[in-house]
């Protein structure tokens, strides 16, 4: 079976067992004494930006959006640069979860949960801001297409209709695979828990899971197709993103080049997300034996990878502006360059085009702290690159009487804050109450890894049962 | 007069032992068979004579249940509102 | 041309605004925020004449919808009408050479066009006003 082919040992590290993986993997939930003050620290931090943004969020029903810097020429400001920002970053999850798991990428297997985790924290922020920047967010159900009596159907030419689909989709595609992912995990957790309040929420969310072969079969079966249903999602949220751009008249927008560019954006921002996150916290939590440096190697290569895409996106749009021939264009990437904004092109530059590029050196890939300011740079980047776009295009379209110039608000800044918060707080929040790794899959890679070449049926065992009990054993098998 | 025998449970410190030890079962003609593990173990339920047919008719038919439902919101010229 | 609404710049509620508002503008009044507001090219007029119109058993005459800003334009500059019937006014006036669309090459199809100002170069034809 192919199940047992040997790989690579660097993926767990130390001398584990089931029952070791087990342990560490659930102890982080079942022990609430594992938490130590950087928690504290991260969640309290994360809880107070998230109490500023519903106040930000508060002031804004009950004044409009005007209390944002977007204005008449500049109607996209800080709220689309971070809807952008933030879903970008969501697509590492689903990256991980369902397009590795395809490509049987064993090093998933340790970050593919804290990313979906992630991936859906990061849409959960991003969805915010659409929401409340169409103006009149109680009418926000008016983007589908119920039938109602006002005889009101939405545009469906509008690439802002699809976006409500890709994203709505995606979220629930995301929350569906992380959930069924989770299962055999909570049952792992009832198993173990002591407490019988806990005992009875992680079994009522384990929904009757016994490990049962038939159970696995299905599962694998189904989680098989989820992954299936994932994989296209991770190329075409981001593709439908860009359309939002793309498909309008703008120049600077306009551009044929945006789905692949801001794929690959997409993925690069979310790798610097899961390292930002996963360097720190597999030292708090000395997870160090599952998200190995060969793990944190990899990531790194796929940022380098995408972040090459990515400059060379910005190459391609500065040659094809000159190429093109077009007034409006090669005009277009003069202000980019030099007008009112340039300070962020070039800061775009530095931070996507030459920081990544540090990335090549395997000893600045396996430095942690070296690693961890790159991809702070890399998040900037990705940031700044949507603020181009959006600022320059906007502030710079066709008439010279309607240029204008955008200045962001204390309330735009409170948004982008909260937001982080949000995030902050949720994905701590999750590090507490379910398991940060994927236990049962980590069992497996252990499984894998020791292969003794054992083949279907080829190696005749006396079948005796084994009340002896193993090294190996799990505790779990009844 | 002894109990009558309702079921036997064996258990296994390694996977590869239940998985030669559910051929074996399924070879000695039982069919009330299941094994319990705490990760997947390929080949178990295909050695226990399970196949999962039923989860890929589910989700086809969901899918496609999906798929009409989502059609009935697309926007209908005809009806008069 | 189109605004949007970021902030309540009318409050309906308080006075002065809400009868003087509704006096000088009585169909149109500011909408409130959160929504687009974009010249509807004076839709309840047209709806008016629509009903007149069905009421008599005719098609709309040409002329009989006139928009608030071409009634209230003192130069006459305006015209609006059916572009789709090849008598009407405002199809005569877009078949004239000075007739333009701003941004043409877009392709956005604008229904306003506008007439370009008539201009002599030729200084031995005569002084330009």
């Amino acid at each position: 079976m192919s199940a047992r082919e040997k790989l690579n040992d660097d993926l767990i590290l130390g001398k584990h067992t089931f029952r070791t993986i087990n342990d560490k993997v659930n102890n982080v939930v079942l022990n609430q004494n594992s938490h130590t003050i950087p928690w504290a620290v991260c969640f309290m931090v994360g809880f107070m930006l998230l109490q500023l943004m519903g106040l930000v969020i508060l002031w804004l029903l009950y004044r409009g959006i005007g209390i944002w810097g977007v204005n008449n020429p500049s109607m996209w400001g800080w709220d689309i640069i971070n809807f952008v920002w933030w879903i970008g970053i969501g697509h590492a999850g689903t990256l991980i979860s369902a397009i590795l798991l395809l490509l049987k990428q064993s090093w998933r297997n340790s970050i593919n949960r804290f990313a979906e985790a992630m991936t859906l924290f990061a849409v959960a922020c991003a969805g915010l801001f659409p929401l409340l920047h169409t103006g009149r967010p109680y009418m926000a159900y008016w983007m589908f297409p119920y039938p109602n009596v006002l005889a009101m159907t939405p545009n469906f030419r509008s690439p802002l209709l699809w976006d409500v689909f890709a994203i709505s989709t995606y979220a629930t595609v995301s929350a569906v695979f992380w959930f069924l992912g989770l299962i055999p995990d909570l049952a792992s957790l009832r198993d173990k828990s002591k407490n019988p309040i806990f005992k009875g929420i992680f079994g009522a969310l384990a929904m009757g899971w016994r490990g049962a072969a038939s159970h696995w079969q299905r599962y694998e079966s189904a989680y098989i197709m989820l992954a299936g249903l994932s994989t296209p999602l991770v190329l075409s949220v981001h593709s439908i993103v860009s359309f939002d751009f793309a498909v309008a008249n703008l120049p600077g927008w306009h551009v044929t080049l945006f789905p692949p560019y801001f794929v690959a954006g997409a993925v690069y921002a979310g790798f610097a997300m899961v390292l930002t996150l996963a360097i720190p916290v597999r030292a708090w939590y000395n997870m160090k034996d599952f998200i190995t440096m060969r793990h944190i190697d990899w990531m790194a290569k796929v940022m380098l990878a995408t972040g090459l895409i990515v400059f060379y996106g910005y190459l391609c749009e500065g040659f094809f502006s000159w190429y093109s021939g077009n007034v409006f264009e090669i005009d277009m990437m003069r202000f980019r360059m030099f007008g009112p904004y340039g300070w962020a092109y070039w800061m775009l530059i530095l931070c996507n085009g030459i920081v990544p590029q540090f990335l090549w050196f395997p000893k600045i890939r396996t430095n942690l702290v070296a690693l961890f300011i790159i991809c702070q740079f890399v998040s900037l980047g990705m940031w700044l690159e949507r603020f181009v776009i959006i600022t320059v295009s906007l502030t710079r379209d066709f008439l010279p009487s309607s240029w204008g110039y955008f200045t962001p608000t204390i309330y735009d800044i409170g948004m982008f804050v909260g937001t982080v918060g949000q995030f902050t707080f949720l994905m701590f929040g999750f590090l507490r109450v379910l398991p940060m790794i994927n236990n049962f899959e980590m069992k497996e890679l252990l499984y894998r890894m020791t292969g003794r070449g054992h083949h279907h049926g080829h190696t005749a065992h006396a079948l005796e049962p084994d009340l002896a009990g193993h090294t190996a054993g799990d505790g779990e098998e009844h | 007069m002894s109990q009558p025998i309702y079921a036997i449970v064996a258990e296994f410190g390694d996977p590869d032992d239940l998985l030669v030890a559910a051929e074996k079962v399924y070879a000695e003609g039982y069919r009330k068979v299941e094994a319990y593990s705490p990760f997947p173990v390929h080949g178990v339920a295909e050695a226990l004579g399970n196949d999962c047919s039923k989860t890929r008719w589910t989700c086809f038919l969901s899918g496609v249940a999906g798929g009409l439902g989502g059609y009935q919101l697309a926007p209908d010229d005809t009806r008069s509102v | 041309m189109r605004r949007f609404n970021f902030l309540n710049y009318t409050d309906h509620t308080e006075e002065p605004y809400a009868v003087t508002m509704l006096a000088r503008n009585p169909n149109v009044t500011m909408r409130a925020r959160g929504v687009m507001e974009k010249c509807t090219y004076c839709v309840q007029r047209i709806s008016a004449a629509r009903i007149e119109a069905k009421k008599e058993g005719r098609p709309i005459k040409d002329g009989e919808v006139v928009s608030a800003c071409q009634q209230a334009c003192p130069t006459k500059s305006i015209t609006f009408g059916d572009m789709n019937d090849p008598k009407s006014e405002i199809a005569k006036v877009k078949k004239q050479p000075q007739n333009y669309i701003l941004l043409e090459e877009l392709n956005t199809k604008p229904r306003t066009t506008y007439l370009t100002r008539l201009r002599n170069p030729n200084p031995k034809l005569g002084k330009e006003s």
